[in-house]
């Protein structure tokens, strides 16, 4: 992934996205989660078995991807669901989506912009995809570390 | 006491369910949108109503319309994403009588079932 670093002037825009991933993490499933990396990208290439995508439409336009291993998605899923699904079933898309849907409630909720309107979630699996955001999108990667291994956090807003 | 949730994430709708049942609360209906949903509710009496707001087919809000709409009086707790407070108020205005933001700790969602579920 090409990557620019992040400078202090761009550094306060994700924030919002920043806050809602470790306020979903710590309210659903009480982890403290560390942000390990912040960047400016120019595309976004999955290097995760599984991502979770929702558009923002209205005022802020643009999509915000969630992703993550198998193992970390098994191990979220049993904190959430007491048991531990053993592949990338219905349950586990479902699961990506919603913590999707709530990562971007939260960061919509955080830019008070009341403008906003999310879409409704879309899975995806597999490794080694592209995602083509609007070339008019700001791109950044948000890399967190959980309890149960890393995630990211990608999104391209204008 | 018989409880309607009602959610397009089956995820949500188990994690809402176990807290019900945390509660003593295990005669649970289930459906996945606002349109199924109210398919339920004219089938059967419940005593409570959990429902999300961005739903397809049918979003809570309309869903809680059609609710109030045959005059019902249950309860409804919109458990959503939508947490502005013009939204809220929205909600409000179509019927909900309570309201709580995702994401959401555990206890918080229990203290909220505390005061519909009799002791």
């Amino acid at each position: 992934m090409s990557t620019i670093p992040l400078t202090p002037a761009v550094s306060q825009l994700p924030t919002p996205f920043i806050e809602s991933t470790r306020a979903v993490f710590s309210a659903m499933l009480g982890a403290e989660l560390g942000l390990t990396d912040t960047c400016r990208c120019r595309r976004f290439h999955s290097p995760f078995d599984v991502s979770g995508v929702i558009g923002f439409s209205g005022s802020i336009k643009g999509m915000l991807v969630i992703g993550m291993d198998k193992p970390v998605a098994f191990a979220i899923a049993e904190e959430l669901l007491g048991y531990r699904p053993t592949d990338i079933d219905a349950e586990v898309f479902d699961m990506v989506g919603e913590l999707a849907n709530m990562i971007g409630g939260n960061a919509k909720e955080r830019m008070g912009d009341a403008n906003v309107a999310l879409g409704l979630p879309t899975v995806v699996s597999g490794q080694s995809y592209n995602i083509v955001f609007h070339s008019d999108n700001q791109l950044y990667l948000l890399c967190f570390e959980t309890p149960w291994g890393p995630i990211s956090v990608e999104f391209g807003l204008k | 006491m018989k409880v309607l949730v009602v959610d397009d994430s089956g995820v949500m709708r188990k994690i809402i369910i176990r807290s019900l049942n945390a509660v003593g609360v295990t005669d649970v209906v289930e459906a996945g949108d606002g349109e199924e949903g109210f398919v339920q509710f004219q089938a059967q009496p419940f005593d409570l109503v959990l429902t999300d707001w961005n739903m397809p087919v049918r979003n809570g809000l309309e869903f809680v319309t059609d609710i109030r709409r045959t005059g019902s009086k249950v309860p409804i707790m919109m458990i959503t994403t939508e947490g502005q407070r013009s939204q809220v108020i929205l909600a409000i205005q179509a019927g909900v009588t309570d309201y709580l933001v995702k994401p959401f700790e555990k206890e918080s969602l229990r203290a909220k079932l505390d005061k519909y579920v009799p002791v």
